[in-house]
Parts: C-alpha cells; sequence; structure tokens
C-alpha cells in the first residue's frame, strides 16, 4: 500500500518556487563520480601507457629494422616502406621511435621511483620530528627549488659528464624535493590526528608509527604526484639529451631524436615522430595521474566507493 | 580498593610568548580506583580534557603529580611508551578521528593487542582475539576487515573501546566518548562502558559535560571549574544536596524533559578571561552566596561527609543524623 | 481556532499543511518530508523534536525557502494566512528576515566574522525597514539590551570573535528580532552551549515571546529543552509528525512508542541509578525508508498492519494527534504518568 517514499508517478506537477532549478548533483559533480574505467581521460591515458609498455617490451619484434643501422636513403620522406621515413644517416625513424620507448619510459619511470622514495621519507622524517632535523632538510629542498628544474639538472649532467646515467641522476636531485615537501605537509596535518595519538599511546615508537599509521595516509597524495611527474621526468631528460648532456649517439632516444630534427629541420620527420612520441606519453600520464587524484578527493572519492 | 590513577596538586599551564601563562588546571586531585567509574564533568575551558590528558601523558605538568599503580607517569616522547603505562588507555570524543581511516579495523585492533600485551601472536591467533574483542563491543567478527568510515558514529566508537581493551588496560581514561554521537548511540555507548566497567573490575575516568549521563554511571563525580576541582563526592549525595554553589547551578540549569517541568535556572555571567583570573575563589563573580572572604582568600577543601569534598567558604562537615534532607 | 482549541485560521501565525519535501539523491527521488502538519499560535512556542533523518531541518527551511536546488514542495505553508511555497524570489525576500527569521545552530556561521557588531545589525534593518543610521544604530542598541549583552554600545564596535559562544548567540537572536519579526525558527539553537549557557538562552527566548509576542518554533532533538520551554510539541520521525500536541501531555504520557522510547532512553528522565533504555537500533536514512510505520523496526509493539500500511494521523480524547495504529495502546503507555517520570 505505501511506497516508502518514492513520489508517486501521477503525484502532478508540484508547486516550484522560481529560484530552484537542477538537480541536487550538477553535471560536473556526476561526472567526476563515475568510476576511472568510466572516465573517457583516464582510459584514453591509461590505453597509451599500455600501449607504449608493450612497444617497449616487444619494439625488437615489433621493429622492422634495427635503430642504429645506416643502410637506407638518406632523409628519405615518410612512404610505405619506412613508414615514419628515415633520417640523416639512413637510419628508420620508425624503429628508432620504437627503441627509443626502451630507454625513455623505464628510465623516467624509475628515476621517479628513486626520487619518491628519497623525497618522501626525507620529508616524513623532516615533518615527523621536527627542530634541527626539519630546518636542515628542508633548506637543502629550498636550495634546489631556488633554481628552475632544467637549468639545475643541467648543471648537475654537465659537471658529472655527457652521459644517460648522469642525466637520470640529474633529474633525480631535481626531482625530490617536491615529494619531500608534498610529504611533509602531509604528515604534519597527520601528526597531531588523533589516530596517531591512539597509536602513541599503545605503545608505537615514533618510527613505527610513521611507517605502520601515516604511510597509508600519506601514500596516495604522493602516488599521484608521482603519476604527474613521469611525465615531467620524460619531458627533463628527453630535454637534457636534447642538450647533449643524455644519451649520446648513437643512441636511439627521443630527445635526442629531436635535436637532430632541429638540425634538418627541412625533414620534418626527423624531429616530428618523436616529439609526437613525448608529447603522447606525457599527456597519458597527465590524465592518469588527474583520474587518481580525482579519485583520492575525498569528497568525490566517498561517493564513488558508494 | 586498589587506588590505580592518582592525580596529586596537579597544574597545567600553557605558555605563549608575551602573554602571561593560562592555568588551564590548578591544584587538581583525584583518584580513580579499580572498579569505579569517576565522573568528571565541568563546562566549557574547565580543564577537564587537559586534566584527562595529563593524566595519561600526554601533556605534562608544570607542578604536582601523576601517579599509575604508584609510578610516576612519563610524558609520551620519541621512544615507544613503556610497557608497564600500555595498559592506561585512553578513548577519545571523535571516533572517526581515533581511528586510522586507511586501515582495516582488524589490523588496528590486532596492533593493540600487539603492542599493549606485548604477545607475540601469529595473524591466526591474533585475528581469534579481535573477533573476541569485537564481539564484547556488541560487534560481529565481519567488522575486521572493514575501514572505519563504513561504519556510523556509535559502531566506530565501539571499535575504538575494543581497540582500548584489546591492551587489557587496567585504567581507562574517556574523554567526552559519547558526545560526538547522535542521541540513540549515546545511551548505548554508556551503558556499554559502563557494563565493561562492572565485568572486569578496570577503573574509568569519564570525562563529559553532559551531567545528567555522568550520573547514571558514574560512582563518583568530579565537578570542575576553570581550572579548578570545585567538588567530589559520591555521585548520588552530590546529585542529591551538593555542597558547592557552582554545582548547585549546573545542576538547576538541566533541563528535566517530562510533565510540566520548568525553565532551568540560569547562572549569569561568564566564564573569565583565563590570562586574568579572579582573585580569591575562582568562582566568586558569578555565586549566588558570594561572601566578602571569597573575593580574597582561595577556598581550601572542607570534607562534608566521609569521601565528599567540597572547595567552598561556605561548606561545612554535615551531620547526616540531624534533620530532614532538602528535597530536590 | 479550531474545535481543539489549536490555533487556525486568522488566529495562527503559521499554519502548514501535508507539507512534503521531495529531494532528488543519488538513488532516486526520496520525499524527506511527508505529509506533516502543524501550527503556531501567537507568542506561542512550539517543539519540533525528532532525530537526524526526521526532516527536521528540512521543514524549518522551507518556511524559509531555503532548500537546497532540486528540492521540490507540496502542501501548503502558510504565514499569517499568506502561502510561502511557491513565491517568487522577490517576495520571499519580504518574508524573510523581516517577518520570519532564523536563528541556527552554529552562532559563528550566523555571524560574519569579519564584519562588526554594529554593521551586521543595522544592515538589514536598513534593508528591510528603510531606517536612517541613527535609528537602525538605536534599534541595535535596544535589541542587544534586551537580550542582556553587557555595555550593548561598546558591543556594537567589537567583532564576534571576541565573545563567547553563548553571547553570540544571543546577538545572532538579537538580529534576528531586529526587525521584529512575528516568528522566529530556531534550529538547534542551544545544541553546542554550556549547560549553563543553555540556561540562560532559553530563559530569554521566553521571555521575549512574552514581552514582545513572538511565536517561536525551536527544532531539536534535546526533549529536555522542549519540556521546559514549549508549549505544544510535535515529534517527528522518518519525514512524518509520530506525536503532536500539548508537550505534558505528550512528554508526560507519551502515547506513540517512539516518544516513549526516546523518554525512556534520556538521563535526566529518570532517578539516578535506573538504567537508560536505549531504543534498539538507529534512525533510517533517507535511501532505506522502511514500508509501512517508519518506526516499526525497533518498535516493541509492531503489528502485522504496522509493517505494512503507514498509520494515519487520528486526534485522541485529549486533542493530540497520533500517529499510530497499535489498539488498544500498550498498558505501559496508557494512563497518567508515574511520579518518578520528570
Amino acid at each position: 500500500m505505501s511506497t516508502g517514499g518514492a513520489l508517486p508517478l501521477d503525484a502532478g506537477p508540484l508547486p516550484v518556487p522560481s529560484d530552484q532549478d537542477g538537480d541536487v548533483l550538477t553535471r560536473q559533480d556526476r561526472a567526476a563520480l563515475r568510476p576511472p574505467w568510466r572516465q573517457p581521460l583516464a582510459v584514453t591515458g591509461g590505453a597509451i601507457i599500455l600501449i607504449w609498455a608493450l612497444v617497449a617490451i616487444f619494439a625488437p619484434e615489433l621493429a622492422p629494422h634495427p635503430p642504429n643501422l645506416q643502410f637506407g636513403p638518406l632523409n628519405a620522406a615518410p612512404s610505405h616502406v619506412y613508414l615514419f621515413g628515415t633520417d640523416e644517416l639512413g637510419r628508420d625513424v620508425l624503429s628508432r621511435v620504437l627503441y627509443g620507448a626502451r630507454l625513455s619510459l623505464p628510465l623516467a619511470a624509475l628515476l621517479v621511483a628513486v626520487a619518491m622514495t628519497i623525497g618522501s621519507v626525507l620529508g616524513a622524517t623532516a615533518g615527523f620530528f621536527g627542530g634541527v632535523v626539519d630546518a636542515v632538510i628542508m633548506r637543502i629542498a629550498d636550495l634546489v627549488f631556488a633554481f628552475p628544474g632544467i637549468i639545475l639538472a643541467l648543471a648537475v649532467a654537465a659537471a658529472l659528464g655527457a652521459e644517460l646515467r648522469n642525466a637520470v641522476l640529474a633529474v633525480i636531485v631535481v626531482s625530490w624535493p617536491s615529494y619531500a615537501r608534498l610529504s611533509r605537509g602531509l604528515v604534519l596535518a597527520a601528526r597531531s590526528s588523533e589516530y596517531v595519538t591512539s597509536a602513541r599511546l599503545l605503545g608505537s615508537s615514533a618510527w613505527r608509527t610513521m611507517w605502520v599509521e601515516l604511510r597509508p595516509n600519506i601514500a596516495g597524495p604522493i602516488f599521484v604526484l608521482a603519476a604527474l611527474d613521469v611525465g615531467n621526468a620524460v619531458l627533463l631528460l628527453s630535454g637534457l639529451s636534447f642538450l647533449g648532456l643524455g644519451a649520446q649517439p648513437p643512441t636511439a632516444e627521443w630527445g635526442s631524436m629531436v635535436a637532430e630534427g632541429a638540425q634538418n629541420f627541412s625533414s620534418y620527420w626527423i624531429g616530428l615522430f618523436p616529439g609526437l612520441a613525448i608529447l603522447t606519453v606525457v599527456l597519458a600520464f597527465n590524465f592518469v595521474g588527474d583520474a587518481l587524484r580525482d579519485m583520492l578527493d575525498p569528497r568525490t572519492a566517498r561517493m564513488i566507493r558508494k | 580498593m586498589t587506588t590505580l590513577l592518582e592525580l596529586s596538586e596537579l597544574d597545567v599551564s600553557y605558555f605563549h610568548r608575551g602573554r602571561p601563562p593560562v592555568r588551564a588546571v590548578m591544584g587538581a586531585s583525584l583518584t580513580v580506583d579499580a572498579g569505579e567509574i569517576v565522573g568528571l564533568v565541568g563546562e566549557s575551558g574547565c580543564g577537564k580534557s587537559t586534566l584527562g590528558r595529563a593524566a595519561v601523558g600526554l601533556v605534562a605538568p608544570s607542578a604536582g603529580e601523576v601517579r599509575y599503580r604508584g609510578e610516576r607517569v612519563e610524558i609520551v616522547s620519541r621512544s615507544a611508551r613503556p610497557p608497564r603505562l600500555r595498559s592506561l588507555q585512553m578513548v577519545f570524543q571523535d571516533p572517526y578521528a581515533s581511528l586510522n581511516p586507511r586501515r582495516r579495523v582488524g589490523r588496528q585492533i590486532a596492533d593493540a593487542i600487539r603492542l599493549g600485551t606485548g604477545a607475540k601472536l601469529d595473524d591466526e591467533a591474533a585475528s581469534s582475539r579481535v573477533v573476541v574483542l569485537l564481539e564484547r563491543v556488541g560487534l560481529s567478527a565481519a567488522v575486521a576487515h572493514r575501514y572505519p568510515h563504513e561504519f556510523s558514529g556509535g559502531q566506530c566508537q565501539r571499535i575504538a573501546i575494543a581497540r582500548a581493551l584489546a591492551t587489557e588496560p587496567s585504567c581507562v581514561v574517556a574523554d567526552e566518548p559519547i558526545s560526538a554521537l547522535d542521541a540513540s548511540a549515546q545511551a548505548q555507548i554508556a551503558n556499554l562502558l559502563a557494563g565493561i566497567v562492572t565485568e572486569s573490575g578496570l577503573g574509568m575516568l569519564f570525562i563529559s559535560h553532559d551531567l545528567s549521563v555522568v550520573r547514571k554511571i558514574a560512582d563518583r563525580t568530579v565537578v570542575m571549574y576553570f581550572g579548578r576541582v570545585v567538588e567530589t563526592g559520591p555521585t548520588g549525595r552530590v546529585w542529591a544536596e551538593p555542597a558547592h554553589p557552582y554545582t548547585r547551578a549546573l545542576i538547576g540549569a538541566i533541563p528535566k524533559p517530562g510533565a510540566g517541568s520548568a525553565l532551568p535556572s540560569e547562572l549569569p555571567g561568564d566564564v573569565p578571561d583565563p590570562a586574568r583570573p579572579p582573585t580569591g575563589c575562582r568562582f566568586h563573580p558569578r555565586c549566588p552566596e558570594v561572601m566578602d572572604r571569597c573575593r580574597t582568600e582561595d577556598p581550601v577543601p572542607v570534607q562534608v561527609e566521609p569521601g565528599w569534598q567540597s572547595v567552598c567558604w561556605r561548606s561545612e562537615p554535615r551531620d547526616r543524623t540531624a534533620g530532614p534532607v532538602a528535597a530536590q | 481556532m479550531s474545535a481543539d482549541g489549536w490555533p487556525t485560521g486568522t488566529g495562527a501565525v503559521l499554519e502548514v499543511e501535508d507539507l512534503s519535501v521531495a529531494l532528488r539523491t543519488s538513488r532516486g527521488i526520496r520525499r524527506a518530508v511527508n505529509g506533516i502538519s502543524f501550527s503556531i499560535g501567537q507568542g506561542e512556542i512550539l517543539g519540533i523534536a525528532g532525530e537526524s533523518g526526521s526532516g527536521k531541518t528540512l521543514t524549518a527551511l522551507s518556511l524559509l525557502g531555503l532548500l537546497p536546488l532540486g528540492a521540490r514542495t507540496s502542501g501548503s505553508v502558510r504565514f499569517e494566512g499568506r502561502e510561502l511555497l511557491g513565491l517568487k524570489r522577490r517576495q520571499l525576500r519580504d518574508v524573510r528576515g523581516k517577518q520570519v527569521a532564523l536563528v541556527s545552530q552554529d552562532p559563528a556561521t550566523s555571524l560574519h566574522p569579519l564584519l562588526r557588531i554594529d554593521v551586521q545589525m543595522t544592515e538589514h534593518v536598513r534593508a528591510h525597514l528603510g531606517f536612517s543610521k541613527e535609528k537602525a544604530r538605536e534599534r541595535a542598541i535596544e535589541m542587544l539590551t534586551a537580550v542582556r549583552i553587557p555595555d550593548p554600545e561598546s558591543a556594537l564596535y567589537a567583532h564576534p570573535h571576541q565573545f563567547s559562544g553563548g553571547m553570540r548567540q544571543r546577538i545572532a537572536i538579537a538580529m534576528a528580532l531586529a526587525c521584529e519579526p512575528r516568528l522566529l525558527v530556531a534550529d538547534e539553537p542551544t545544541t553546542a552551549l554550556d549547560v549553563t549557557v543553555q540556561a540562560g538562552i532559553l530563559r530569554l527566548l521566553d521571555r521575549l515571546r512574552r514581552e514582545r509576542g513572538v511565536s517561536v518554533m525551536i527544532i531539536t532533538h534535546d526533549l529536555g529543552v522542549l519540556s521546559s520551554i514549549s508549549d505544544r510539541i510535535c515529534i517527528l520521525y522518518g519525514g512524518r509528525v509520530a506525536e503532536y500536541g500539548v508537550t505534558p501531555d505528550v512528554l508526560g504520557v507519551p502515547r506513540h512508542p517512539y516518544t516513549e522510547g526516546l523518554m525512556r532512553s534520556l538521563p535526566s528522565a529518570s532517578a539516578s541509578g535506573a538504567a537508560m533504555v536505549p531504543i534498539q537500533g538507529s534512525p533510517p536514512s533517507l535511501d532505506a525508508m522502511p514500508d509501512g510505520c517508519a518506526f516499526h523496526p525497533r518498535c516493541e509493539w509492531a503489528t502485522e498492519r504496522c509493517r505494512t500500511v503507514v498509520p494515519t494521523l487520528r486526534t485522541l480524547e485529549d486533542g493530540r494527534r497520533l500517529a499510530c495504529d497499535v489498539d488498544p495502546l500498550p498498558a505501559a503507555m496508557a494512563g497518567p504518568a508515574p511520579v518518578g517520570r520528570s
């Protein structure tokens, strides 16, 4: 007999005060509420990353030619034989782009992982213990922040020597402070929360509290930063290679390929395709990072979880 | 009766640069024995929460002592809290804040068991103990796999209580444990805590601004005003014939539901500025029975009856055999 | 006046009839307020009692046209004979603040933290009543005196944060009454305050309605507060009226199982030593409203009929309205209140 709360269908029009309209949930809210696998940008980003990952793994099988083999016609425009054309030394651009994924992706992921670990541990320590420890760590971080990333990376890479490995180190040096600052802020906020106090009362030591209680609460935003940072890392690495401080010839790295393209401007395909590769990877990680961040935003996260 | 927790002449002051120190707690003394619930009541700014935190070692006393089982309570520092203190636990006001939002409930309770009792348990043994604890607070075993945000306020507070019980505590300080809950849950949790004290014989300091609940479950009541303990005594007696004017005002201000209840009596004035406390008795500016002496001299505790003290110049020892008791 | 002596028609300041408020939730349209009716006479204090999910706050908001976007209303809300539902924005502005004023739970949110008291208090008086600056200032001092703020002239030049919670709530009441509204809606006005401060506010509200004839609608879950101050009381549960009548009747001799359960669960209701008996379970959420009588899952006396049929509001011999089909009423509830109750 009773409908337990739903408006009956034949209720007829209800008088609506004139300043009310639309739904309680705006369209943007509802868009954000869809789980990540139903959000077009996140899906696209994920797909692109997956494709590149596969390319990186299977490059030897996929590439029609060895990347460094100078065999073909010089500066040949893209054709059905050479899909991306050839460069000024007769190497197949397509193969080089495919092999380039084997460098850029794993190196970028690796260096972000290292920077994230170092940075977040230092930042958490600074935030949790405060005092001198905090001051020392954060002043060093501030020092690094004072320089534009690429400049500092340049300086470090140049000081260490022009090698891909040193470029990676340089980018790590430049990247860790962001994680430190973020994790310090998160730890500061969480440090005075009552679950931390409870843990201390139960007998948890300071280090144990940080690792067991705080880590799950700060991991989320840090991973989001890392996801967004991979794109940055790819850019920085490519930039250093572009400037001659990273991958050395004849290594097929996207950044150095773009540099070659800059020198052979009329043969646009030499620089265009590696540039597009960088672009798609960076965009993909940005999309995924944004979706992760939305997932973590307490308001939308709670609604998604329901 | 074993005395578990003993606070003697406790002072807790907060110091700010350039400003006079704020004495949040002044000369407070109270005890908690095994098997009893001591209700600590007072309004905003009376220092009861500060006192509760000092009792477990979260806040350092500026003067006086806190002793647990006869030994001084150390302040929580960088190192882990000494094992002997882990049987002195606390239940907080906001259950969602006192549980880690990103860890499963069962893991948090299991941690408490291992840390609190020092027992080296494998996962299976820990799980079964967790289930026992959950059932003791009225929750099912399935709760263990979930996260705090999946529960209501009342259920979360039960989980927090289970976690405190995991250390096999002898003494629990409950700081406003029901204030953040809605009406149905308040009664349930208050009854749960009272039941736990009865069956396990632990001692509890129950801090609350809600005098009515304290009246229900506390064996003894301690009333605080503006940092001082003004009255301590058996709950029923204090409620029936309050000795201190502030206690009388507090009880008179409670609206009583039912047929034909009158408007509650008000206590004019405001709590004074903590940086500029009144001279003499701290309550004198608002006291309806103020005398000249109250303005200049700080009253000392008077024993009204055995086990019942009032800090007021007008209080006198009462002879129970003399005269009729005033109806309340 | 209606036959049972209750305010209707021209005698009523506010008359709510069959009010429903439907919200669109993430799971569809639900009625948060479902056909409630009550009235308030001049100079009368009506208490609206309920826990979370009872619909009490939405009821208050609907009087002032402050419902969230997407809420749909039906029924009638008549203020001094004039229909409020469906009013255009400009017409609502004429009513809101000037004739119907709101005091909410947290004075920290109803008072602007950055503006001086005199600015806040004079602003809407000048807007609604067209007062000059001097006249508005006089009115502000008059109201601050009426709510017993010490030294009103200096208080005007202060900011909200310089006052305690109780003082801020008094200022909020002063602001609400500045335009001399006929109806004051107070939503949990003392919940956040200490008990002695609460006593002061309750006495203030009572005095103001006696001196100025303003009607007050107090919404709270605290039956103690309503018991001491309200003339009549309306108990809400699950968006509907459970019991509605003169306060000493309803709280002294509850007839609805929910009212009875509430009274039994209050610590202050019985002598120390007697246990509080909480109502088992918890109030239903909007998404999970039970069929039939919303209270039946928690009700000791529920019958088969209660599970399927929504009880209609009927009038009892003593004039109160009751929405419960359990008949005859259980012995525990019928009859005068035992002495120990209050």
